[in-house]
């Protein structure tokens, strides 16, 4: 019963070992949730049938002699380490389909067509991509957040960054708009979806803000008051193809991250293909220097793997296994 | 670090062996882990985690199902069923089998 003696716990004392055990029990369990991150009714589903497993064990080692609570530890022990399971259940489904891949992916080919098929020199084209952007954010968020909602959720946030960024240049008059309507729903839908993406799983939040550092390269390679929508010939016009390619390489990416069943290669996906378009925006556009182009790099870091730590945070914290109704089966 | 070469085989083997039980007829895991320890005269020990991951692979991939059932005693288990395709996959694998098992005893049987 190694795993019983792990903490220097002393084993023959029966009221201490007794809630030892009921601690040890419900730390398994926990650690085996917060390593699964899967998706709601799949994580419930899991943790369900552990436990079955778990009583069913128990009641046969009872019968061969161990007390309830040394057979419930015994029967846990016998899974393993928690987090060699949760990772290995979380491998079991963490591929997603190709219907669920090309879900994934539509956001960024929907804007690399943008810029392929001339698109953003019309009004009604980019007011068509954003109404795509916002039916399918609904649709998905309406349908329980799958996992394919989350590269939509981040391109959404682009109308409500550029609309703050447009509200810099109404005139004096008007800046009651930003202060009283546009800065409160702004920080209210940024922070919602933000937490929203972070109880789900901080990978989700990267893939989220995966345009976000290509956005902003963009921007400022073409330069914010230089955006006639009208004109080829303007630097947004030259670069257009060059910022096709750069989110049609986002959409390989995401596929890529959705298809692959292991972590670190979901999130070293996400990373190098990042660092590889900024570099490709720095060599098309000839308009961000190397210093330029590090401090690109540092943010794209930061916005992929930062969530990572805020998902530590209070704000973060999933929903309790209890209160997602997980039958107890002894645990309690 | 060598890793013994029964669990190697047996790594190559669960997914087969999984279909086989539960081709058998609807089951759950831990009568899964117990027969096949009973079946192998314990050979096959299954280090209990790694069974469910396996079986979720195999739900996943959609060669079989599993099913919530309600016991008369009122407690709730997992079973599980193969699918169409998975009698077809399991089908193919035993003939891999068969025909590397014969292949095998082939070569090592005294001459």
């Amino acid at each position: 019963m190694a795993w019983v003696l792990h903490g220097n716990q002393p084993r023959d004392t029966a009221d201490v070992a007794g809630t030892n055990y009921q601690t040890k029990l419900i730390a398994y369990i926990s650690a085996l949730k917060s390593g699964l991150r899967l998706e709601d009714n799949v994580e419930r589903d899991v943790l369900r049938e552990i436990c079955t497993h778990v009583d069913d064990r128990a009641k046969e080692l009872e019968e061969n002699g161990l007390s309830p609570d040394e057979a419930k530890a015994e029967a846990t022990h016998l899974l393993g380490p928690p987090r060699i399971l949760a990772r290995q259940l979380y491998e079991a489904h963490s591929q997603g389909s190709w219907g669920q891949t090309l879900m994934a992916a539509s956001p960024h080919i929907i804007f690399a067509l943008l810029f392929a098929l001339s698109w953003w020199r019309s009004m009604t084209g980019l007011l068509m991509v954003l109404g795509i952007v916002i039916l399918f954010s609904a649709y998905g968020w309406w349908r329980g957040k799958p996992r394919w909602l989350f590269p939509w959720l981040g391109y959404l946030l682009v109308p409500v960054i550029i609309a703050g960024v447009l509200l810099v240049y109404l005139p004096r008059q008007w800046s009651w708009l930003a202060v009283f309507i546009y800065l409160p729903l702004a920080v209210w839908l940024v922070s919602r979806i933000g937490r929203q993406s972070l109880r789900t799983d901080w990978i989700y939040c990267s893939v989220m803000m995966f345009p976000a550092p290509v956005l902003a390269s963009w921007a400022l390679a073409v330069g914010w008051r230089d955006i006639p929508l009208d004109s080829l010939d303007s630097p947004l016009g030259r670069l257009a193809p060059w910022i096709a390619a750069s989110f049609l390489a986002l959409g390989a990416a995401v596929a890529v991250f959705v298809r692959v069943r292991q972590r670190w290669l979901k999130v070293g996906a996400l990373l190098m293909s990042e660092l590889a378009v900024l570099i490709l925006v720095a060599i098309s556009s000839k308009g961000i220097s190397l210093l330029g182009l590090s401090f690109l790099a540092l943010a794209a870091v930061t916005c992929l793997l930062g969530p990572a730590f805020l998902e530590h945070m209070p704000f973060a914290h999933r929903t309790s296994t209890s209160e997602k109704g997980v039958p107890s089966t002894g645990y309690r | 670090m060598e890793i013994p070469y029964g669990r190697e085989l047996l790594k190559g083997s669960t997914d087969s062996l999984l279909l086989y039980l539960i081709s058998e007829g609807p089951t759950y895991g831990y009568r899964i882990i117990k027969e096949l320890e009973k079946r192998s005269n314990g050979y096959f020990c299954f280090r209990e985690g790694t069974l469910y991951p396996a079986l979720h692979r195999l739900e996943k991939a959609g060669l079989i199902e599993g099913t919530w059932e309600r016991l008369p005693n009122g407690q709730e288990r997992r079973y599980y069923h193969i699918t169409e395709q998975g009698s077809k996959i399991l089908a193919e694998k035993l003939v891999e089998w068969r025909g590397f098992s014969t292949a095998i005893n082939l070569v090592i049987q005294p001459m």
